[in-house]
């Protein structure tokens, strides 16, 4: 009932495919592939429109066949889609990473597909 | 033969130095970060003897960092003098519970400041060879911060804009081997720490970043570390959160002051002291 996506522009989507509206948690686990296994990376992201929108906590309700293209993250742990306050803050790739959304009671979640982040760009 | 880490054999290079960048207004979020220039750099390493039936599992080369100094205030002032001041602290009780902290990229339960393969070196299976295995491993941070652009101020109902910012942010990185029973060896260490003071002035209201410029203020950006010193940090400012039972990181820390400044208001443009 959910579909995850990278549209044409890589932009990461979440639709509601199912008949009903539905609640998902906007705060989005984003997993690293080490090995066989995918680790929590505990990167800060979340299911976002745009950084103006300052609740997080609240559910992302979508109506059927409603969707949202998530602001984008730039692979960095804390300010990598955000500006916020951050003490502990680094670039997490490269390596291969995929995007994990939760109905908001957590019972059910959906995997998004696997994206790579190359290595990190010289800057700072 | 017991795993074991080659007397003096503990290294830190430091191979690239900090730097604070200017401070960027955003418009669409109506918010002003204070952002890295420049991440700070490290490698550390170590040699280990290891025989060739030692079992690795459990061993790790990695970091700790503690932030040991916060200094983290916002004075906003109204266009007019009869709109008001406020003054947000962030780096006090109770926004901020107290200096020290363990800085963690994750949960502060990880003690480790980042616990990716490149962050946390594990041993090679034994046996080493003569002189002991190398084993490296890379440390990175780019601290940063952010404040809204402007808060309503409650005495005089207007909005105040965003005029002075100080942050300083202060840190011990140590090099340290963790043993499969959860015993942390420290190495070495080094201090480091990032500075950003800054006025602003607007020569338009509302305050946008096409009509405000940023004031560096003298002595206070800057981004500075220390020589590498050698065994245990001993510094009692902070040796109590590097490796024992914490509720928060600092990042914790940081994103709750954020939301919960100590907030003080004027009914005209006052004068704060920003060590309360």
């Amino acid at each position: 009932m959910v579909s995850l996506t990278f549209d044409q522009n890589n932009r990461f989507v979440v639709k509601n495919t199912g008949s009903s509206a539905l609640s998902l948690r906007k705060k989005v686990l984003v997993e690293r592939k080490e090995g066989d296994s995918w680790k929590d990376s505990y990167a800060e992201v979340y299911l976002i429109a745009s950084c103006a929108e300052k609740d997080l906590k609240s559910p992302l309700h979508l109506a059927a066949g409603q969707d949202l293209v998530m602001s984008p993250w730039n692979g960095w742990g804390c300010d990598g889609q955000c500006p916020r306050p951050c003490r502990a803050n680094y670039y997490l790739g490269p390596g291969d990473f995929r995007y994990v959304v939760f109905t908001a009671d957590g019972k059910h979640r959906f995997d998004g597909p696997v994206f790579a982040l190359g290595p990190e760009k010289d800057g700072k | 033969m017991a795993i074991s880490v080659v007397p003096g054999s503990g290294n830190i290079r430091l191979t690239n130095r900090p730097a604070v960048g200017a401070p960027v207004i955003n418009d669409p979020t109506a918010d002003v970060t204070f952002p890295i220039a420049q991440q700070i750099r490290a490698v550390g390493s170590a040699r280990f003897n290891i025989g060739a039936a030692d079992p690795i599992a459990g061993w790790f080369l990695g970091w700790l960092q503690a932030q040991w100094i916060e200094t983290n205030w916002g004075y906003y002032r109204g266009q007019t003098n009869g709109d008001g001041s406020a003054f947000y602290q962030r780096a006090r009780p109770p926004a901020r519970p107290s200096q020290a902290c363990r800085d963690t990229f994750g949960p502060v339960g990880q003690i480790f400041y980042g616990v990716e393969p490149t962050r946390r070196a594990v041993l090679p299976a034994g046996p080493s060879p003569a002189g002991g295995a190398l084993v490296s491993t890379n440390f990175n941070d780019g601290p940063s911060d952010t404040y809204p652009l402007s808060v309503t101020n409650n005495l005089t109902h207007k909005t105040n804009w965003l005029r002075e910012v100080q942050l300083e942010f202060h840190f011990c990185t140590v090099l340290v081997v963790r043993d499969p029973a959860g015993n942390f060896t420290q190495l070495k260490s080094f201090y480091w720490n990032t500075h950003w003071q800054y006025r602003f002035h607007a020569s338009v209201f509302p305050m946008t970043a096409a009509h405000t410029r940023s004031e560096a203020i003298a002595g206070g950006v800057a981004a500075n570390v220390g020589h590498v010193i050698e065994g245990a940090v001993t510094d009692r400012r902070f040796t109590g959160v590097l490796t024992s039972l914490q509720t928060q990181s600092c990042n914790d820390f940081a994103a709750a002051e954020s939301a919960n400044p100590n907030i003080r208001e004027s009914r005209v443009w006052d004068n704060f002291d920003v060590r309360r």
